[in-house]
């Protein structure tokens, strides 16, 4: 039997980059298969010539055994290919059917639509495929795990044999991953071909039959899922050994340097986002935020960093009340912050790296005096943080925007540690980064823990947070909704807190 | 993005890229006052005039038509005297720009610091070397003063800087032109039956007197070199203007690490006020002597243009300003051949519309000096 894919000799080149070199491949039909890589590997521009979006200078494309000229997205669709993107898709004010029958439509009377037919063709083959979905609700009701099923849907509603998901769990919670799984375990029973696109190892390991490995571009080799492991992968596609299991010492938290009671804080539709939420901080702890986004994580981040005022509660930093919600007055309170969006928030992108590295301590004697920067101080001070930190390429005057996102944060990481504050909040720290920037960010985090900081840490990413918390808060709809000891909580506890199908009554604060 | 694959690959991409984009800075604003040379020269032969005779002549009106006129600054002087003025306002426009306020007050700011000039200019009389500075530090204040409301008002209300400064000009014009200099500071209430309109002159140690007996060259060209190295300094080593910058540049990002932002552009705005001010003044106590009754030679607008044209920077709009003060003492040199002096706003307008589109000029730069096809695919693969 011919393969569903076979790739030979697929090179890809962009200006100053190889984005697929020589790269050759066949997907069997049938199978679940992975491509794993990190951030700029290579996959995403693979799948796009796949798809038909990009032509590949070189190489040739089979499917099913015929090979595929002058390919585009209407051909490869044609051909059975259907690819769900990481960003869906979907018109939110549209009902589901609507939006699986769009560009598709039937046609009655020559030029009327025929919802009646639409509706039951969707139904048809969301129930051929166990996918329920209803076809009359607007899709911006939906939560995310079901707008990707409609996607799936969709892509299957126009034929597809084989199916290309973009990075499908970075946008879902442990369950609707499961379910995720659970969909694409049963396409592969009815037949269908996957490719997985994902830097999660562990998923990759569980669905996956077999699973090729991107470097810069160049293929590093082929596993099946059951004779590998996360390591192995991770060798491959770091070209280093990757230490998963953070070294945490011991637990050893002391005095209480964070309080906060009762906080309320307005969203920004004037509605509260957070309401009424109360929790301690101390020395020597990672305080984790679990939670599904848009569940008061940015408004906490912010009233926590003086960006956003307080309506109710309070704030008490090392037994002081706060009055004044500014970030300059919470800076000078030893609050340090890494923002979840280094581009919009962390940076100043038109300055160099070095001028990013000071930005709010520009006034520090050492920095400036009354009125001249110390420039020679300046450039000692970057030179020894691009060291130190490695950031890359090893030049301090060059301009951020032109680094790589890893190193890009690794510029706001090292700011922010280096005011040596008492407490560091850090949201989404890792959000974007390849393996070997977010094992760095990690081990940073873990190192101010030790040193003796408090650090609160807001994360999407369940993973991260039960990786490097001691203790876990669960926020849902702008609550906690649990608090739990990281060594005693499991991720399936977490995600029904997570969902709202669970929660704990409130503990009391100690005073 | 594209800076970032070429530090991957080596230095010689990268050297051609940062080369590549820092010679299209200076090339946008040269292309288009070229642009504006041209158009103007297309719209003389409209009008039946030889546009070759015109800039021989322009160019004899701001040089002087033999190497000893340049040398004594016989025509030279008036470029420079113009030069200087816009140069004042130009770096008002500049400074305002560079925290991200888009100052279009700057003419409101020279009309209140020419009117403090005249007044200052009369009331006091001491030694030039007390009086001129005096006259100077109260112009900066006062105007200073006017400009920063327009900023508080941003920063304490939100209101958008543009259409105060635009209020904030009417209030000046009115308020100076229809009510002082024909009112209170008429020259008539000092010199009853004086057949002059507008202000008293101002005492002789107020005066910015000629440098050089055959030109109108005076001291405001030495104050405006002194703003420019003031401005270039401040935006290179100092620390307020590192805050600057960093409000201009990203709001959130500056606020977020603890830069003071709603005060820093209070104080960038009061800067940008007292330039505008300083060239008002350099205007009163230089050229004119006092405050004439119609008086609004539209030098604060002007200053929207020479910063535009200097890339926002000091030394650019030093340069952009002398340029286009030579082109407007020497188009008065063309209405010997009966072409309108008015066709140096032709030149300037049309170079500002070239530039304000660089975008579009640089793209063009870009596309010509390009034989490969740069994919935009590497960003989205990149992202």
């Amino acid at each position: 039997m011919a393969y569903a894919v076979e790739l030979k000799n697929i090179k890809k080149v962009f200006p100053g980059t190889v984005a697929n070199d020589n790269i050759s491949l066949e997907v069997e039909q049938g199978e679940v298969f992975a491509i794993v890589g990190e951030n700029g590997a290579g996959k995403t521009t693979l799948m796009n010539i796949l798809y038909g979006l990009y032509e590949p200078d070189a190489g040739e494309i089979y499917i099913f055994g015929k090979k595929v000229e002058n390919n585009s997205p209407r051909k490869a669709i044609k051909l059975g290919i259907g690819m769900v993107h990481q960003h869906f898709m979907l018109i939110p004010k549209f009902t589901v059917y609507e939006n699986i029958v769009l560009g598709e439509e039937f046609v009655k009377n020559g030029i009327l639509l025929d919802r009646n037919k639409a509706r039951e063709e969707v139904k048809r083959v969301s129930q051929l495929y166990g996918l329920e979905v209803d076809p009359d609700e607007k899709v911006e009701n939906l939560p995310v795990g079901i707008q990707q099923r409609v996607e799936v849907v969709k892509v299957l509603f126009r034929g597809a044999e084989i199916l290309i998901l973009d990075e499908p769990t970075a946008v879902l919670t442990p369950q609707e991953t499961k379910d995720l799984f659970k969909t694409i375990r049963s396409l592969k029973e009815s037949g269908k071909t996957v490719i997985f696109i994902s830097h999660k190892l562990k998923e990759v390991l569980e669905i996956a039959d077999r699973i090729a490995v991107l470097k810069n571009g160049k293929l590093k080799g082929i596993e099946n899922a059951r004779e590998t492991d996360e390591r192995k992968l991770a060798r491959l596609m770091v070209g280093r050994d990757v230490i998963f299991e953070v070294p945490k010492r011991e637990k050893k938290p002391q005095d209480v340097i964070l309080e906060v009671k009762n906080l309320v804080i307005m969203g920004d539709k004037g509605i509260p986002a957070v309401k009424g939420i109360s929790f301690y901080l101390r020395k020597y702890e990672i305080l984790g935020f679990a939670g599904v986004e848009g569940n008061g994580q940015r408004e906490l981040v912010e009233a926590l960093t003086g960006l956003r005022p307080v309506k109710e509660g309070k704030i008490i930093i090392k037994g002081k009340e706060l009055t004044e919600f500014d970030p300059w007055v919470l800076r000078r309170q030893g609050v340090a912050h890494i923002p979840e969006d280094r581009r919009d928030r962390g940076l100043v992108l038109p300055f160099s790296v070095s001028h990013n590295l000071f930005i709010g301590r520009q006034r520090e004697g050492f920095f400036s005096g009354r009125l001249f920067l110390r420039k020679d101080n300046i450039d000692s001070f970057s030179k020894q943080k691009v060291e130190e930190y490695d950031i890359r390429p090893h030049n301090p005057e060059l301009v951020v925007d032109s680094l790589s996102g890893g190193n890009q944060q690794k510029v706001v990481v090292a700011r922010e540690v280096s005011y040596e504050p008492d407490i560091l909040v850090a949201s989404q720290p890792t959000r974007g980064l390849d393996v070997g920037a977010t094992e760095f960010v990690h081990e940073k985090l873990i190192e101010q823990r030790d040193a003796g900081r408090a650090v609160v840490l807001i994360s999407f990413e369940l993973d991260e947070i039960m990786r490097l918390s001691d203790r876990i808060a669960v926020l849902y709809g702008g609550e906690i909704v649990g608090e739990l000891s990281a060594e005693e909580v499991t991720e399936e506890e977490l995600g029904l807190l997570m969902l709202g199908l669970k929660r704990y009554e409130k503990r009391e604060v100690p005073a | 993005m594209k800076e970032d694959i070429a530090h991957s690959t080596g230095g010689i991409i990268n050297w051609w890229n940062s080369r590549k984009e820092s010679l299209s800075d200076y090339i946008v604003p040269i292309i288009s006052i070229l642009f504006g040379f041209i158009v103007a020269a297309i719209l003389m032969i409209a009008t039946g005039q030889n546009p070759l005779a015109g800039y021989t002549l322009l160019f004899r009106g701001a040089f002087g038509s033999s190497w000893g006129d340049f040398i004594t600054l016989k025509q030279a002087g008036e470029g420079l005297v113009k030069g200087a003025v816009l140069t004042l306002t130009g770096l008002s426009v500049a400074v305002a720009f560079n925290v991200g306020l888009f100052n279009i007050g700057a003419e409101g700011q020279f009309i209140v610091g020419a009117i403090v000039a005249a007044y200052l200019g009369f009331k006091l009389n001491i030694t030039p070397w007390i009086n001129i500075p005096l006259i100077l530090i109260g112009v900066a204040i006062v105007s200073g003063l006017y400009a920063a409301f327009a900023a508080w008002l941003k920063v304490k209300r939100g209101v958008n800087e543009v259409i105060t400064t635009i209020m904030l000009n009417w209030i000046a014009i009115n308020l100076v032109e229809n009510w002082i200099v024909v009112g209170p500071f008429n020259i008539r209430n000092y010199q009853p039956g004086a057949l002059l309109a507008g202000t008293p002159y101002v005492k002789e140690t107020s005066r910015l007197k000629p440098l050089i007996a055959t030109s109108r060259l005076n001291a405001s060209l030495f104050i405006a070199i002194i703003a420019v190295i003031f401005v270039y300094i401040l935006f290179k080593r100092t620390v307020l203007g590192y805050e600057i910058l960093a409000t201009g540049k990203n709001p959130r990002a500056a606020r977020y690490a603890g830069i003071n932002t709603g005060r820093t552009m209070i104080i960038a705005m009061f800067i940008a006020g007292a330039l505008s001010g300083i060239s008002g003044a350099c205007m009163i106590l230089g050229t004119e002597g006092r405050y004439p009754g119609v008086f609004r030679p539209g030098y604060g607008f002007d200053g929207i243009t020479m910063s535009l044209i200097g890339g926002n920077g000091a030394i650019g709009t030093f340069f952009a300003s002398l340029f286009f003060g030579f082109v407007r003492a020497g188009a008065t040199n063309m209405q010997l051949i009966g072409i309108h002096k008015t066709f140096a706003d032709i030149i300037q307008g049309v170079a500002t519309l070239f530039v304000a589109s660089q975008i579009g000029v640089r793209y063009l730069i870009l596309k010509i000096g390009e034989r490969r096809k740069v994919g935009r695919e590497v960003e989205s693969e990149r992202i």
